[in-house]
């Protein structure tokens, strides 16, 4: 056991060492900090992408999904599929208007091209309302997997108070280029151990991947593979409606999140920009491998709380101290390459968007913005930390929640790039009506004409009101809307 | 619309109808096994391939339409 925690040791050293480099010589600015003067290359920010996306959800709750819900699991790796398109088209754009205008966050392009401060802070405030839990998540993660494979000598605020001490020094040093650096180590190492335990569990129990999918086949669980899959609980089917409309707002949501968009910002050609997400998909195979840990448990360990097979399998699977510790390095990166970039994200949008844009605050000169920025990543690390340590909500539930409204900004992206006549009245409203609709059937699920997710309803609520009120309200004026056009 | 992008454009209609309902409903069976994989696993597997090939397509579309562009705006201004 000593063994894994010395690899957990061995890695959180090195992401300190590799995320506080960079900023030793870069300017300090805060365009530096938050989109480094706009010159990630494509080799980087296939990791920022990649790593940001692969959440420590993906490597703890993938296998308990396949674990407990089969086939089900398949749509954590569709949403990415279906995502990763919009991002294309709307990031090569807002890369390009972002470069002519000078925007670096996502509610800042929305702002203008509106010209309404209340849109820029509403979505700052949207951003920061989800971003928290969101970070609270990844930081439980990490506290909670450090606390298991010590057996519990490191207790979990312990655990979640080092690996994001680390996360918080290098993003404070070095902004979105520690993002970037760490992200590199932390995405190849995740990717060497989802391919690595992909292999090894079917192997260590069955002998072999189609061994162990012959194997469910044999024993009558063969239902279990075929999409789509069970409903929680692992008894009944799951239905064709939910299953769909789940990929669906789960991949709007995916390419709308802002701290994944305004990386669009932060490359330096279009060109660059498009070779990142073209290589998507090699990250996408990764979770399949991680779904077999979670059939390779079915049959091996039945009747384990599905929400613990990870920790399950660390602790009393007999495994290895090589394995135990190559899972939980791989947990630990997980969560923290999309840790840091939240933070990052977090900090850089609640002071440019919501801060610095309120009518009573005088403007900022961009010294005097940067500390902001900074002061903000320790209070938002401070706060997230105090929830992580205290909480005992269940955060996967608010997440996955949370995809329904972060999706409902997927029609404003859309009618800034590609429809002329959208209004700020007309977006406002939409976004207003989607998320009430959203929060109105998550909160009441009996009322569901269709098993949907709550998110399908909003986004329909939200086209309607923002077309209806666009078209009733005066067009935005050409010389604004134009940029957003341009070749 | 340039040939490249309605290809991309056909293919990730494909790519969806085929993940979720009713392509996923038709294609999500255990048999046949590909690769040692049953079918309804590799047929994931498969669409994450086609979509990398799509977007390699839309890629290197998008590189030479816009050398094309670059070269017509380099003779207007000689």
């Amino acid at each position: 056991m000593d063994w894994a925690l010395y690899i957990c040791g061995a890695y959180l050293l090195m992401s300190l060492i590799v995320g506080v480099l960079p900023g030793l010589s870069s300017k300090k600015s805060v365009n530096n900090f938050v989109a480094a003067d706009n010159s990630i290359n494509s080799v980087l920010l296939y990791f920022i992408l990649g790593a940001a996306i692969f959440s420590s959800f993906t490597f703890l709750g993938t296998p308990s999904w396949a674990y407990e819900r089969g086939a089900a699991s398949f749509y954590i790796v569709i949403l990415t599929m279906i995502g990763v398109v919009p991002f294309y088209f709307l990031g090569t754009r807002a890369r390009r208007v972002g470069a002519r205008l000078g925007f670096i966050t996502q509610a800042e392009m929305l702002g203008y091209r509106f010209s309404s401060t209340t849109l820029s802070v509403l979505l700052a405030a949207l951003t920061v309302l989800v971003l928290v839990p969101y970070m609270v998540l990844q930081m439980k993660g990490a506290g909670f997997i450090l606390n298991t494979i010590s057996n519990g000598q490191i207790p979990e605020w312990v655990g979640a108070g080092i690996s994001y001490g680390i996360v918080t020094i290098y993003v404070l040093v070095s902004g979105v280029s520690g993002v970037g650096f760490t992200n590199a180590l932390q995405g190849g190492l995740m990717i060497a151990v989802a391919l690595f335990l992909g292999w090894y569990f079917p192997h260590h129990f069955y002998g072999g991947i189609s061994e162990m999918f012959e194997a469910l086949v044999l024993s009558g669980k063969g239902y279990m593979l075929t999409a789509p899959g069970l409903e929680k609980g692992g008894q009944e089917p799951w239905s064709w409606w939910a299953f769909s409309s789940w990929c669906i707002v789960s991949g709007l949501g995916m390419s709308s999140w802002p701290h994944i968009f305004m990386k669009a910002f932060t490359s330096g050609s279009d060109r660059s920009f498009r070779k990142t997400l073209v290589l998507y998909p090699t990250f996408q195979i990764i979770m399949i491998p991680i779904m077999f840990i979670g059939f390779a448990a079915i049959l091996a360990f039945p009747g384990v709380e599905p929400d613990t097979i990870v920790p399950f399998l660390l602790t009393k699977a007999g495994l290895p101290a090589l394995v135990v510790g190559l899972l939980s390095a791989g947990v630990l990166a997980a969560s923290m390459s999309s840790g840091d970039t939240i933070l990052h994200a977090t900090a850089s949008i609640f002071v440019r968007d919501g801060v610095r844009k309120l009518p009573w605050n005088k403007p900022m000169n961009d010294t005097v913005e940067r500390r902001a920025i900074l002061a903000s990543i320790i209070v938002v690390s401070g706060i997230s930390f105090y929830f992580a340590a205290v909480s005992t909500l269940s955060l996967g539930a608010i997440i996955g929640a949370a995809f329904g409204g972060v999706a409902q900004i997927m029609p404003v992206l859309l009618a800034t790039f590609y429809w002329r006549r959208a209004t700020s009245v007309g977006v406002i409203g939409g976004l207003i009506a989607g998320i009430s609709v959203n929060v109105f059937f998550w909160a009441q699920p009996d009322m569901r004409p269709v098993p949907m997710h709550e998110g399908m309803f909003g986004l329909f609520a939200n086209v309607a009101v923002l077309i209806l009120l666009s078209l009733v309200t005066r067009a935005p004026s050409k010389a604004v809307v134009d940029p957003y056009f341009a070749k | 619309m340039k040939l490249h992008r309605i290809i991309f454009g056909l293919l990730y209609t494909a790519m969806l109808f085929s993940m979720i309902w009713p392509g996923h409903a038709y294609f999500s069976k255990i048999e046949p096994w590909v690769l040692g994989l049953p079918f309804s696993i590799f047929w994931v597997v498969l669409w994450i391939a086609l979509l990398f090939l799509g977007l390699c397509i839309l890629y290197f579309g998008d590189c030479r339409e816009e050398n094309d562009a670059e070269a017509a705006s380099e003779l207007e201004g000689s």
